[in-house]
């Protein structure tokens, strides 16, 4: 028994000597151990890539431009607070632009700690400083257009959003919010930088088109002098990514399914952000699943608008149908639809449809006894008018389909843009800038410095790739820039320009059409260009963490 | 005379050696080295002592009673006739006899060799002793403030988890559940909040283990008992684990000299509650939508279908448990088996569990003991449970089943094809119906955890003793998510089936050196320890997509979709010195101090102190106050010290996480921002309490306490142009400010009808004292603001619909250019102010009230809980209370009191409803609801078999019970349970799963 006092003995020395209570986690690094070497610096400047990837910042990216536009209607309220975004009832708490904004100034700090830490030297460490520049750029820039009023509104008076270069922002002393225009000069000077930094290097070839470049740079300052009203910048650089021939447009059935090719396969990208397969498809979660839902995924709420079809329709050859997914029923039902007026509130729509037969070649529907489908040819076009049905009192027009489910009322015009990357439902690759915006910018800017044979050069190598007839002039009734701005509506719908091409235009959104952006007490059907409402709120928790930020009116 | 000059000897020598004069010192010195000098010389002679030890009513033997010579630690105990044996040393030595629930009797041996002894049931708890930290004490001789449950006060409500039997049962603790479904965890608070981020819940240790911040999962029947450690002095050995209290749970030992078999059984149903909250029925829902819906028709009354009569029935729960406990003079054990089953009264789901412990103590010499305890528990769960969300939000309009008794679902083509036959729409959100999907999919889970702690206790004299501790502790995991390709939302990847694996595991050793010594009148007990404790796990998950139905294995999956996993460690150590002192069992003191270091530290600040010290006073001994007939016992403590609280993360470095990629290559993003210099959060306790016992029928307790939380750790929210949503900072200071009392009347107290009660109540005030640079926060729908509480309600204060238009009305608040707050009224959400709502989301008063009659052989006992001045965000009624928001969700039906405008002049709650809303369900103060509540928690009776039954049958007891539990809430809460559901910091009610009604019966049988 003596040795149980050697065994004391060995605990109490044991105790003494006590153990190591370090400990580290197991998937972080600690930041000074990341700007070590070239591969951590690397993987850091990628996190700005993961940033821009994930929900946080591309999901409210996409329903801020896209949902805030008419080239979509919600069929039903939805307690998700993209509805506010829809329907302009802004609330200062609506969680997705809390997110959005704080997205934004996590990639704008993580590309600052990548500038500020990596050295400038080597082409390929020149490239990744190029890649933050352009990726703090696209930042600012979304930042600039969600919560600044329009460029052409007084930039240097109106107020954008703070501007942090810093690695490390001091949060006891951050800057209040800049003009619109100091934003501006910033994106404008971090582009520029991009360009040239990402001149002499390129990452793999083949996957060019997912990571910012040279020409991703010139294309989105093409973007941002058009945005800007400085014409003359905006064709240039649109030209210069012309000319770069680096991209070329898709064609044919390629272009019709362009959604589900992963970008190095689309010759049209000029950057996109690379989803891949399995490991980035968010399911329902996707910005997709809100348009269509394809194999039980997504919620399939948002459809294309009646005015977005109504455009598409003047064209039935147009390619850009394939984009569109009407849910017919299976069989042989076939049914016409019409929208008329409701009266209350004034220009708020709903639909109504009638069953057809067809008799001998003549469609017919029963309302108040049977009644005919008139025909009439435009353009070479059928279109079909009835004049008598519930609510409405003279010709209209209606549109002859397969019978359709509807969604509380509201026909399934599942949007199939963002959807079906190799297959996979709700997966995709959002295409940040693409060729045909290229053309459709240059054009703009073309129309808007009086160059109406360049200006419909363009739109028409657009028109022609969509397999619908091409321009010589003007057509009547239109002006040049209506063409050009239509041609621009149909070809980058669902890809989140739409918002602000009208607004920054000058134009007033007009959303007379049905859907429930004309529920609740005081609905916008329709909001100018100068209504507070074409900006945001500031999310009040950003402004009860940082009081210095000016809430907007 | 020998000894004299020896003292004279040693007093000379400490005067040399400390050069002290002040002669207080050296008489207390020279006296305490005189005792021991006289516990040498007296221990000369020895005698052997026996005798029988009876109950002094029943007159039946008392096995297990221990008997000490007073002053010594040695000792004996009765065997199973009750008789003892036991040598001594001195003639004249004092024996002490004392067994828990009895009235301790010393008794002076006098030469005598035999003694036999009667004792009497204890009036008075005050001897009874008690599990304290590390260690026993003396009820009587408790300073801090500690309270102590046995099996008994425990095991009337029948749950599967130990923390749920708390509620109502302590002064000072509350305890809420997270959700009604079968194996829900329970939420406890003692003493209020005293943390921003950090845990509040209290720390579990179980038989000396430290076991973490959360109930470990041992099964009811096998507690022994229960010590809830309230203050800091008595909690401050466990140093940075502390600050939010200490539960030490026991489990059962066998004593010596018994064997005895127990058999309990116990069955029932649970039924589910909605309490005040019910949704609209076909005619209810139409009757509200015609208001402002236009597409609605009379065509939906044509279907009312209850989607919460579907979606629950009556669930079952049933516990059986067998144990045995015997032992002799070398070795005693406990060792049990339970198995608990429990199907929710929510369709679809099912609990399982298999527990079994066993507790062995082994007398491998006189001075070696041995303990050796083992346990472990596996659990199941099998889920296929139907949706809370769904039944509540369908609409009754539509049909749940086509006429052949198969699931109706507008997607698939038989509920296409019999909807359009039909000429019928479906009027539910998302065109689905979630009974679809549930045909195939499911979910399980097991579990299992493995506990094995050896120790010995090694005396290595009379008063030093070496204890060792060492414990490892295990847990595995596994849940697996099952698609069938049949199902929709299988559809896309042809089935898949998601698993993942767990593993944990925490090493406990703690090595103590225990000191007991009395001499005379004088008592000291100490001890130094070190302890160390760390903690391991890691997890791993894989997904597989393309699946044959039914398959259930990865390997079957066609192809890989997605892996993910996770690693954790953490660690502790700390050394510890404890010394308690009573004169006379009259004057106590008690003082501690650990010295503790913790792994969520940064290097600089790895290490904090920690202590306490206490003082108490049993006045009733005092000769002034024996004359005192009415007053049996009056004790008076008080106590100070300092515990802590430490987050277990790495929230002291700056890092960027790894667990992003692009295009297939790691990715690295900010996660952290560092903040080397956190350091732990000190909380600073005093207590004061007053035990009293008076006429031998009233017990009375009443503790003051004053916690005083600095250094408070958070999160604090960052602009998100720093990159970063917050940071981790040391930000503040909050106290908590209160007092306890409990009251027991014995009310009856007849030989054949007895009622006891027992009344807790505590008052508990939270405040914000101070914050980093005064700056205020928001998180949620609550604000740390200076002033306020931490639990203070900051949202957009509702005002009703207006009168005139039915608009929703909100208090806007506009500062005047001299400071004044001038208050108006807007319809705008945006334009509202967000200001203190002057509600909180923790309770003022909580506590119970216990009664338990007794008649012949019948027992009845009621256990009624209270909370009161809690408010809660019913965030679910933005869904179902939302003014035609949502014309494809059921809406709630209005809650007493509340009415809808609808023409010019209607004084209302509600706005006029609109269809899509009017925003006037957006967050705020009308959501906000007076959570307070009484709940019957438990109710109980019981039949104990009479003797003379019982030994016509062989056994030593037998009974028989019927309980009820959750039968009655009272409360002005519009949902389902005040109780349940409350999330995060800003107690927002999501969840939809009420406490069960459960109604039981049980048998018990003891062998």
């Amino acid at each position: 028994m003596k040795n149980i006092y050697s065994f004391i003995a060995i605990l109490l020395a044991l105790s003494i000597s006590s153990c190591d209570i370090e400990r580290e986690p197991f998937q972080d690094l600690s930041d000074d151990k990341v700007f070590a070497d070239e591969l951590g610096i690397e993987a850091a400047a990628l996190g700005t890539y993961a940033l821009l990837k994930k929900n946080e910042f591309m999901r409210p990216y996409h329903f801020h431009g896209e949902f805030g536009g008419d080239n979509i209607a919600l069929s039903g309220s939805t307690t998700d607070h993209l509805f506010y975004m829809y329907n302009y009832q802004h609330t200062p708490t609506n969680g997705h632009l809390n997110s959005l904004w704080s997205g934004c100034y996590k990639g704008i700090v993580n590309a600052n700690k990548v500038i500020d830490k990596a050295e400038r030297g080597t082409p390929r460490l020149n490239h990744v400083i190029g890649e933050m520049h352009y990726l703090r750029a696209f930042f600012y820039f979304n930042l600039v257009n969600i919560w600044g009023r329009p460029y052409a509104q007084d930039p240097s008076q109106n107020l954008g959003v703070p501007i942090i270069l810093d690695a490390e922002p001091d949060a006891d002393n951050l800057p209040p919010r800049a003009t619109v225009k100091e934003v501006y000069d910033q994106i404008l000077s971090d582009l520029t930088s991009a360009a040239t930094l990402m001149s002499e290097f390129k990452r793999i070839d083949a996957e060019y088109n997912i990571y910012a470049s040279e020409q991703a740079a010139n294309a989105l300052l093409s973007r941002v002098y058009l945005y800007m009203g400085d014409n003359v910048k905006a064709e240039e650089y649109a030209t210069k990514v012309i000319d770069s021939k680096n991209f070329s447009l898709l064609t044919g059935s390629d272009y019709e399914t362009f959604p589900t090719m992963v970008p190095e396969k689309n010759s049209e990208i000029i950057f996109a952000c690379r989803a891949l397969k399995d490991e980035d498809d968010y399911g329902w979660y996707a910005f997709g699943g809100m348009y269509a839902t394809i194999d039980g995924v997504g919620w399939g709420e948002m459809y294309a608008s009646e005015s977005y079809r109504d455009l598409l329709d003047q064209n039935p050859s147009d390619r850009r149908h394939k984009f569109i997914d009407p849910q017919y029923e299976d069989g042989d039902d076939y049914e016409i639809t019409y929208s008329y007026d409701k009266t209350s509130p004034v220009g708020s729509k709903m639909f109504q449809m009638y069953a057809v037969t067809n008799n001998g070649g003549t469609w017919e529907y029963d309302y108040n006894g049977t009644k005919t489908v008139s025909t009439e040819i435009v353009n070479g076009n059928t279109l079909y008018f009835i004049t008598e049905g519930e609510n409405i009192s003279e010709k209209t027009y209606v549109r002859l389909t397969k019978k359709m489910p509807v969604r509380q009322g509201y026909p399934k015009y599942f949007v199939i843009k963002c959807s079906n990357q190799e297959g996979q439902p709700q997966l995709f690759s959002p295409v940040i800038s693409r060729l045909a915006e290229m053309y459709l910018n240059r054009a703009e800017a073309r129309a808007k410095t009086g160059n109406t044979s360049g200006a419909l050069e363009d739109v028409n190598v657009i028109r022609e790739r969509a397999n619908i007839d091409t321009y010589s002039d003007v057509p009547t009734g239109k002006t040049l820039l209506e063409v050009v701005l239509e041609e621009r509506r149909l070809e980058l719908a669902y890809e989140a320009h739409r918002r602000y091409d009208i607004f920054r235009n000058g134009l007033t959104l007009d959303r007379r059409y049905p859907g429930t952006h004309d529920r609740g007490a005081n609905p916008l059907l329709t909001v100018p260009a100068t209504s507070p409402r074409v900006v945001d709120f500031i999310p009040e928790a950003q402004i009860l963490a940082q009081p210095n930020l000016e809430q907007n009116p | 005379m020998k000894y004299l000059q020896q003292i004279d000897f040693y007093r000379n020598n400490i005067k040399n050696r400390i050069r002290s004069n002040t002669a207080g010192i050296q008489k207390t010195i020279g006296l305490f080295i005189c005792m021991l000098f006289f516990t040498a010389i007296a221990s000369a002679q020895s005698l052997e002592v026996r005798g029988k030890v009876l109950d002094g009513e029943t007159k039946e033997s008392l096995p297990g009673v221990s008997i000490i010579v007073k002053g010594t630690s040695q000792g004996a105990s009765t065997n199973i006739d009750g008789d003892y044996t036991l040598k001594i040393d001195q003639v004249n030595a004092v024996l002490v006899f004392s067994f828990i629930g009895y009235e301790s009797v010393e008794v002076p041996v006098n030469g005598r060799s035999t003694i036999n002894v009667n004792l009497n049931t204890s009036t008075s708890d005050l001897d009874e002793v008690m599990v304290v930290a590390y260690g026993t004490t003396k009820k009587s001789n408790l300073t801090g403030s500690a309270v102590a449950l046995d099996s008994d006060d425990l095991k009337d409500v029948f749950v599967s988890n130990v923390a749920s039997m708390l509620q109502g049962k302590v002064a000072g603790v509350n305890a809420s559940s997270r959700s009604g479904r079968p194996g829900a965890s329970t939420e406890i608070t003692i003493r209020g909040k005293g943390s921003l981020s950090g845990t509040t819940s209290p720390l579990w240790v179980v038989d000396g283990i430290i076991m973490g911040n959360s109930d470990p999962g041992f099964s009811p029947s096998d507690i022994e008992s229960m010590t809830i450690l309230k203050d800091a002095s008595a909690t401050a050995l466990y140093g940075s684990l502390a600050a939010n209290g200490v539960i030490l749970l026991q489990t059962k030992r066998a004593k010596k000299g018994e064997s005895k078999i127990n058999v309990n059984a116990t069955y029932g149903f649970t039924t589910f509650n909605t309490g005040n909250f019910s949704v609209m029925n076909s005619q209810e829902l139409y009757d509200y939508q015609k208001t402002w819906n236009p597409d609605v028709t009379e065509d939906v009354l044509n279907t009312d279908t209850d989607w919460m009569d579907i979606a629950t029935q009556t669930g079952k729960a049933q516990e059986y448990n067998v144990n045995y406990s015997g032992g002799n003079e070398k070795m005693t054990s406990y060792l049990s088996g339970t198995y608990y089953n429990e199907t929710g009264a929510l369709k679809g789901y099912e609990y399982e569990r298999y527990s079994a412990i066993a507790n062995l103590d082994i007398n491998a010499t006189d001075r070696l003991k041995i303990k050796l305890n083992l346990s472990g528990d596996y659990s199941t769960t099998d889920n296929q449970q139907h949706s809370t969300y769904a039944m509540f939000t369908y609409m009754p309009w539509d049909e749940a089943y086509l006429p052949d008794g198969s699931v109706l679902d507008p997607r698939v083509d038989s509920g296409k094809e019999y909807l359009s036959a039909n000429d019928k729409v479906w009027y539910g959100r998302d065109e689905n119906n979630y009974l679809y999907d549930l045909q195939y999919n499911y979910g399980n889970s097991r579990s299992n955890n493995l506990r094995a702690n050896i120790g010995f206790d090694y005396k290595i004299n009379d008063w030093l003793t070496f204890s060792s501790m060492n414990n490892i502790a295990i847990n595995n995991g596994h849940s697996e998510w099952y698609t069938d390709p049949r199902s929709i939302s299988g559809q896309a990847d042809k089935g898949t089936l998601y698993e993942s694996y767990s593993f944990s595991r925490t090493r406990f050793t703690n090595q103590m050196l225990r000191f007991n010594k009395s001499i005379g009148l004088h008592v000291l007990n100490a001890f130094v320890a070190w302890e160390y404790t760390d903690y391991h796990s890691d997890n791993a998950n894989a997904k597989g997509k393309g699946i044959a139905a039914g398959l259930t294995a990865l390997n079957t999956t066609a192809e890989a979709a997605s892996v993910g996993g996770s690693k954790w460690e953490s660690a502790k150590q700390s050394m510890l010195v404890n010394l308690q002192y009573a004169y006379d069992d009259r004057y106590l003191a008690t003082a501690s101090f650990s010295r503790q270091g913790s792994s969520s530290f940064g290097p600089n600040k790895q290490y904090g102190n920690f202590w306490s010290a206490s003082i108490g006073w049993n006045a009733h001994s005092e000769e002034f106050l024996q004359g005192v007939e009415w007053l049996n016992t009056l004790k008076w403590s008080a106590s100070m010290g300092q515990v802590g609280n430490a987050p277990g993360g790495f929230q002291y470095l700056g890092y960027y996480a790894f667990v992003d990629q692009y295009n297939g290559s790691s990715a690295a993003t900010p996660y952290q921002k560092g903040n080397p210099d956190i350091s732990w959060e000190k909380v600073t306790s005093y207590n004061t309490a007053i035990n009293t016992r008076l006429f031998d029928r009233v017990s009375i307790n009443l503790d003051l306490y004053y916690k005083n939380s600095d250094n408070l750790l958070t999160y604090v929210p960052l602009p998100a142009l720093t990159g970063y949503n917050g940071i981790w900072m040391n930000v503040g200071r909050v106290t908590n400010k209160g007092y306890e009392l409990s009251v027991s009347p014995e009310i009856i107290k007849t030989s054949r009808f007895k009622w006891d009660m027992t009344l807790n109540l505590a008052y508990n005030k939270n405040r914000v004292e101070e914050i980093y640079e005064d700056k205020a926060y928001t998180r949620g729908n609550t604000r740390i603001e200076k002033g306020h509480d931490m639990d203070a309600q900051y949202q957009r204060i509702w005002y009703g619909a207006n009168p005139a238009n039915g608009e929703p009305l909100w208090e806007k608040v506009t500062e005047n250019e001299d400071g004044t707050k001038t208050v108006s009224l807007t319809s705008d959400y945006a334009d509202a102010t967000l200001q203190f709502t002057g509600t909180k989301g923790t309770p003022t008063y909580t506590g119970g009230i216990l009664n338990k009659f007794t008649f012949d052989n019948f027992t009845l006992s009621a256990n009624i809980s209270f909370v009161e001045g809690i408010h809660r965000y019913n965030s679910n009624r933005e869904l179902f209370d939302s003014d035609g928001s949502y014309a494809s969700f059921n809406s709630m039906n209005l809650h007493d009191g509340w009415n809808r405008w609808e023409k010019p002049g209607d004084v209302a709650t509600h706005p006029k409803s609109f269809n899509g809303g009017v925003n006037a369900n957006k967050n705020s103060s009308r959501y906000l609801e007076d959570a307070s509540y009484i709940r019957l928690r438990n109710v109980t009776l019981a039949y104990n078999l009479p003797k003379n039954v019982l030994s016509l049958l062989k056994l030593s007891n037998a009974s028989v019970f019927v309980s009820g539990d959750n039968l009655i809430t009272l409360t002005d809460w519009s949902g389902m349970d005040p109780e349940i559901g409350a999330t995060g910091y800003d107690n927002t009610h999501g969840a939809l799963y009420p406490m069960s009604k459960k109604v039981m019966v049980g048998v018990k049988v003891g062998f």
